[in-house]
């Protein structure tokens, strides 16, 4: 919810004539006024209440500003303000949807949906909203209309996913959310037969989560849960591919010793510890195998119902 | 690498379901322009969001390695054999010529196929006079005439580094160096001209700087032709991409890179001109080679005749083509770059067809056929509003145009009842009114 930054704006006036002119933002048929609307709109959304003159000026500064003023130019319908945008953008915005879609039909279906969007087809209030309003000038106009691109992809995804037949749920084993586990004694194993996880690993596995700060689980989760190549965690973090081989390595050895370490503190010998981990990678595929089919058996309908 | 036991990755896996960052900040966090604050924020969100985390992965700009990793294999062998004999061509070529040629052939002899231009003024000077007499002043002229002085400079300093090379006797190690420096650099840019448009290719053509999103201006059309692309423009007025690789003439090809090269030279400084010329050399010897007399001149006129088109074929007469995203795109350089020409907002483009300075684009908007003409080469267009034939029906769409000349021409429609219905049409006062071809 965007609001008022404690900062007065009026003791940055003269950065914001600057980012004004900068900005080219005349050719464009915006006004200084017009321009620093859109600077006081960017302030409301992006500094905290508690941002002071620094932090206010370095988020200005760091400002897109020429783009900025071209996309607000484009979403109030300046006709110059077009002819920049199309000359400079239209081919990159395909193209990236082409590689997103890495098919041609496809990608030329979602940049025409998003061109839709850009010249404005959505009407609040019976006036026209350009996407590119929502345009603040944080990153460069090529990398927002590609991640503009690519929410719209995953969320095309995510409706096919929806209607997405019952067998292949069943095939990826998805729809069986994991029961909450009960207690277990120390030094027994596997409360749950659905899952085999007794919930000390849960507590001692976020215990460990929780050690590590959010770049290392991002990194984590890039490679492990998202099936990331080095190279693209690398490009993502800025980093060398084998900063994050190094670190990817360290973390694991890392994770596994701070949860065998938080499962000893909850009672277990380090022996059962260990074997509560090593068990679990293989257990946990052949419960939920049988768990699916308990389930198929015993409410066949109640999947589809809770798929509409 | 080391394995993640189950358990962890399932509690890495929850989590993620509160308010996600919008398309600025995760742009802000790709290109890494976030402050510490912010970048913790939204990275404390994305270890925990697999949807964020896709859809900054997926927005992340292509690398030139992974569009060229998707180019067909067999294209990509036939560029990288075409590289390394024009490598080796031009190291044989050069070596050949600095051990025969007297530094004097160099500085008497005189451009045989322009003889025509004053003996010593060069090919910049030429240009010069010619835009003088020929046009107007005018800034695009003016960054034709800077392109024509950068790609002399090259085409000087290769001379004079050779010619200087001689006299030290290191001339060989230095264009074995320049060639190897060419191979390398003409690797990329022979992925990204002649293979067959991955995407994101048309994309880098025009060069998009991450920190002031400036763009370089498109490169001016020439001022004027000289002898010999004035004999090939004229011949195919409009050239498509594909044709280029498959039946353009050589020496337009050579003045491709050269023009290239000169683009280059002007973008980046004085360092990287000599890199590009070593192939345009081998392009050369391949052209003239078998044209020689003497087996003894051979290879002097071989090193000769690679300067003297360096400095006649600055200016080449521009092409078209229309992109597949509907855009109207033009190239200076033989098609090695290309630039968007702006014609209409909202309109898409199928069909363009030049005919020296005149250009027709066609296409369509809002299923309305549209027209447009340009008399200067691009500059400024006019919508042609054209009539079709006596009852034929409003044309939906142009998807093909040829003009033979400034009056004649064909175009293939779509008629607006039914768009399987295609009709062709010809013109002989330049595209204002269009009948139907009587039928044999």
């Amino acid at each position: 919810m965007p609001h008022k930054p404690a900062v007065d704006l009026r003791r940055l006036e003269a950065l914001f004539q600057e980012l004004f002119r900068k900005s080219e933002g005349e050719q464009y048929g915006l006004t200084a006024v017009d321009f620093f609307r859109i600077l006081a709109e960017v302030g409301a959304k992006y500094l905290p209440a508690s941002a002071g003159e620094t932090e206010a000026r370095a988020l200005y500064e760091s400002l897109r500003a020429e783009e900025l003023a071209l996309a607000r130019g484009c979403a109030a319908g300046n006709e110059r303000a077009w002819e920049v945008f199309l000359t400079r953008f239209r081919a990159k915005l395909y193209d990236a949807a082409r590689a997103i879609t890495r098919d041609d039909a496809s990608g030329r279906e979602l940049a025409d949906s998003l061109y839709a969007s850009l010249y404005g087809t959505e009407m609040r209030e019976g006036v026209r909203v350009s996407k590119l309003t929502f345009y603040m000038g944080r990153g460069s106009l090529e990398g927002w209309l590609r991640t503009v691109l690519a929410q719209e992809y995953v969320n095309q995804y995510r409706k096919r996913r929806r209607e997405v037949s019952l067998d292949e749920h069943l095939e990826q084993g998805e729809q069986f959310a994991e029961p909450a586990t009960a207690g277990g004694n120390p030094g027994t194993l596997p409360a749950d037969p659905a899952t085999g996880a007794d919930p000390r690993l849960e507590a001692a596995a976020d215990e460990a989560l929780a050690s590590l700060d959010a770049e290392e689980r991002f990194i984590l989760a890039s490679y492990y849960l998202d099936g990331r190549t080095l190279a693209q965690i690398a490009r993502t973090l800025g980093v060398h591919e084998s900063t994050i081989s190094r670190k990817l390595e360290k973390l694991a050895q890392e994770l596994r010793k701070k949860t065998l370490a938080a499962l000893e503190r909850r009672g277990m010998s380090r022996r059962q510890a260990e074997e509560a981990l090593e068990a679990d990678v293989r257990d946990l595929s052949v419960d939920v195998r049988g768990r699916l089919a308990q389930e198929m058996s015993a409410r066949p309908f109640q999947a589809r119902r809770s798929r509409e | 690498m080391a394995e993640l036991p189950k358990i962890v990755r399932q509690r890495l896996r929850a989590g993620g379901g509160e308010v996600h960052p919008d398309a600025d900040l995760l742009t802000a966090f790709a290109e890494k322009a976030l402050g510490e604050r912010e970048r913790a924020q939204v990275l404390e969100h994305l270890a925990a969001c697999a949807a964020c985390r896709e859809v900054v992965a997926l927005a992340l700009p292509q690398e030139e390695g992974e569009q060229a990793r998707a180019a067909p294999q067999g294209m990509r062998g036939w560029v990288l054999r075409w590289q390394t004999a024009a490598a080796l061509a031009t190291v044989a070529v050069a070596a050949i010529a600095l051990l025969t040629i007297p530094d004097a052939y160099f500085r008497a002899r005189a451009p045989v196929q322009v003889a025509k231009a004053p003996p010593g003024q060069s090919a910049a000077a030429r240009e010069e006079n010619s835009a003088a007499a020929n046009q107007p002043a005018h800034s695009e002229a003016d960054a034709a005439r800077k392109q024509a002085e950068a790609s002399t400079t090259v085409t000087r300093n290769k001379k004079e580094a050779v010619v200087q090379g001689a006299g030290e006797g290191g001339a060989v190690s230095a264009v074995l160096a320049d060639a190897e420096r060419g191979r390398r650099d003409e690797s990329k840019d022979k992925l990204g001209r002649v293979l067959p448009a991955p995407p994101a290719k048309e994309g880098q053509v025009s060069t998009f700087t991450a920190e002031g999103a400036k763009q370089v201006p498109p490169p001016a059309p020439p001022a004027t032709y000289d002898l010999k692309t004035a004999q090939a423009a004229p011949a195919a007025p409009t050239y498509q991409a594909k044709a280029q690789s498959a039946g353009m003439e050589k020496k337009q090809a050579v003045g491709g890179l050269v023009a290239g090269a000169a683009q280059q030279q002007s973008e980046s400084g004085a360092g990287k001109g000599t890199a590009t010329a070593a192939p345009v050399a081998a392009d050369q010897a391949q052209v003239a080679g078998p044209a020689q007399a003497g087996p003894a001149q051979a290879p002097a006129r071989a090193a000769n005749e690679t300067v003297q088109v360096m400095a006649e074929t600055v200016a080449v007469a521009p092409i078209w083509r229309t992109t597949a995203a509907g855009g109207l795109e033009r190239s200076h350089d033989a098609g090695r770059n290309w630039h968007a020409v702006p014609v209409s907002a909202g309109a898409v483009w199928n069909a363009v067809s030049s005919v020296g300075e005149h250009v027709w684009a066609g296409g369509h908007r809002q299923r309305t056929a549209v027209l447009y003409h340009s008399g200067d080469g691009g500059a400024h267009w006019t919508r042609l509003e054209f009539t079709g034939p006596a009852g034929a029906a409003p044309a939906a769409d142009v998807v093909a145009l040829n003009f033979t000349d400034a009056q004649h021409g064909v175009m293939t429609v779509v008629a607006a009842e039914d768009p399987r219905l295609r009709q062709i049409w010809t013109t002989a006062d330049g595209g204002h009114t269009w009948t139907a071809p009587p039928v044999h």
